[in-house]
């Protein structure tokens, strides 16, 4: 029972970081319609420069507040100066540009702060001692501030989208972007936005995650591979989807890499895909996406 | 002074001129419609001046230069579109459409109201208000594309083809209550439909347009009569 509980806990704290990062690409997708492939770069940046201000002697809560900030601007600009000039039917050339992203912060990264890995300091006290004991298992503070964090970014991004005109712009934007426009809706803004929240959810992850991983130019890649999963598993267009995936996600390669052992630690990956396609084969639109219907 | 004044328009897709000096009026309160055939360049004028196409010449409304602005700048300067295939917003609830097509207002009463105003108008699309646009019928679809454009409370409707793909009794119906519209709130609405013998039914004057250029209009009863236009547009 303790190792159950222990596993399950084990998997919340992977789950909720896959949660964090699927949960920024539905805040591009929605406002966007594209999937953001340096969402995962961008957070590792943000550490770096979360990092950077404290190695300035600035308090590591304002370090990331300011991080955030960072990663919001970051957004705008990779919308403004690279995806804007593409137009409107560039599909596959803003695909690209998510690659071009990914490459050049991953390289800077590595130009500007070197290949070591650093350590980063936690919010929260993070001593053998420091965790709530939750039935024998060990939930640690750090662990349980990114859950609260978690829960407050959904809350705000879904009374966003469902309560505010705003939000219902950003939806009209991206169900129709041409009806969007005769209606006086300026779906520039709105893209703009979705890449600025991306940026600012990126920043506010990058910096929580990496003193667990410690800070390198390689920390976030195979979180982004579980958040893709994640966002499709739940539905690229549902935010409460994407983040109940990621955390199944987190707790079924935690309990099925612990019990079957033939699968251990170096099949876990293989579990998350494999559930992914079952799922997608009897629901394609992912567990809460909407299914686009279109009568004519 | 016209609502809608337009001198010498032109447009093109890349390098293909579609429009080749345009010039039209719409008086205030006035149904306008403009006839031609596929190709000659109605819907390219219609999103010449909603500016959702790059354009040179002289538009103004209301006595604004709308000729450089972009289609949000049109919209809060008092012009509403309902673009050919309806334009519905498919992944949003009836009401929602509603709701957006008053995105430049921010009268909240005013707004709660004209969306009671129009689920009166058309009950039927009061009865799905809760459903995603994308499952009404044709005709449905097309009077939320009416209702959604009148949201912002225009001067100025432009309407593309709307009876695109609706059987003649509800293309009999949307064109009442588009005349009921143009009446009861003194709207101008420039119409630009292949039907022509509907269109010219609730216009007060017509013009034809012919690969990228345009006519003097006429009053629509006389275009109705006469045997040129009868032949090549009512096929009688």
């Amino acid at each position: 029972m303790d190792l159950l509980i222990a596993r399950i806990i084990d998997g919340l704290n992977n789950g909720v970081i896959y949660a964090f990062l699927a949960l920024a690409l539905v805040c591009v997708y929605r406002s966007t319609k594209h999937l953001n492939l340096a969402q995962g770069e961008m957070a590792m940046f943000s550490a770096f420069i979360a990092f950077a201000f404290t190695q300035a002697g600035v308090p590591v809560v304002f370090a990331i507040l300011l991080a955030v900030a960072a990663g919001a601007i970051g957004g705008g600009l990779i919308e403004r100066v690279l995806v804007r000039p593409l137009g409107n039917d560039a599909d596959y050339s803003i695909l690209l540009v998510g690659i071009g992203v990914f490459l050049a912060l991953n390289a800077g990264a590595g130009l500007i702060w070197g290949g070591e890995p650093l350590a980063f300091p936690n919010v929260l006290p993070s001593g053998p001692d420091d965790y709530f004991s939750v039935f024998g298992g060990r939930l640690r503070y750090q662990q349980l501030l990114m859950m609260v964090l978690l829960g407050l970014v959904l809350a705000s991004v879904f009374a966003l989208f469902k309560y505010t005109k705003l939000g219902l712009a950003m939806r009209t934007a991206t169900s129709n972007p041409e009806s969007a426009k005769l209606l006086g809706i300026r779906v520039n803004r709105i893209n703009a936005l979705g890449w600025i929240m991306a940026g600012a959810v990126g920043g506010l992850l990058g910096p929580l995650v990496a003193p667990s991983t410690t800070l390198t130019t390689f920390m976030m890649f195979s979180y982004l591979i579980y958040a893709s999963a994640a966002a499709t598993l739940g539905g690229f267009d549902s935010p409460g989807g994407a983040v109940v995936a990621g955390l199944i996600i987190g707790v079924l390669e935690s309990l099925v890499g612990g019990y079957v052992s033939f699968i251990g630690s170096d099949l876990k990956l293989a579990v998350a895909f494999v559930l992914l396609l079952a799922v997608l084969m009897v629901k394609p639109s992912g567990l809460f996406g909407s299914k686009r219907v279109e009568r004519v | 002074m016209s609502l809608l004044e337009i001198e010498d328009l032109y447009a093109h897709y890349g390098a293909a001129d579609v429009l080749h000096g345009i010039n039209l009026t719409v008086d205030r309160g006035e149904v306008v419609v403009i006839l031609g055939a596929n190709g000659a360049g109605k819907t390219t004028t219609m999103r010449a001046i909603s500016g959702m196409i790059q354009r040179r010449g002289r538009v103004t409304l209301g006595g604004n230069d709308i000729s450089k602005a972009s289609p949000d700048e049109v919209v809060r300067l008092g012009l509403a579109q309902v673009p050919q295939g309806r334009g519905t917003i498919a992944d949003l609830t009836v009401e929602e459409n509603l709701r957006a097509g008053a995105h430049v207002r921010s009268d909240k009463k005013g707004i709660a109201a004209d969306i009671a105003r129009w689920f009166d108008t058309y009950p039927r699309l009061s009865e799905r208000r809760k459903q995603k646009a994308g499952l009404l019928s044709g005709g449905e679809q097309q009077m939320l594309a009416v209702s959604r454009a009148m949201m912002s409370r225009p001067q100025l409707l432009l309407c593309d083809e709307p009876s695109l793909g609706l059987s003649p009794k509800l293309t009999q119906e949307l064109f009442v209550s588009l005349s009921r519209i143009s009446e009861e709130m003194s709207m101008a609405i420039l119409l630009v439909e292949q039907n022509a013998t509907m269109a010219l039914g609730i216009a007060d004057r017509g013009y034809l347009i012919e690969v990228g250029t345009i006519a003097e209009s006429r009053p629509a009863t006389e275009l109705a009569g006469d045997d040129a236009v009868r032949a090549a547009y009512l096929g009688y």
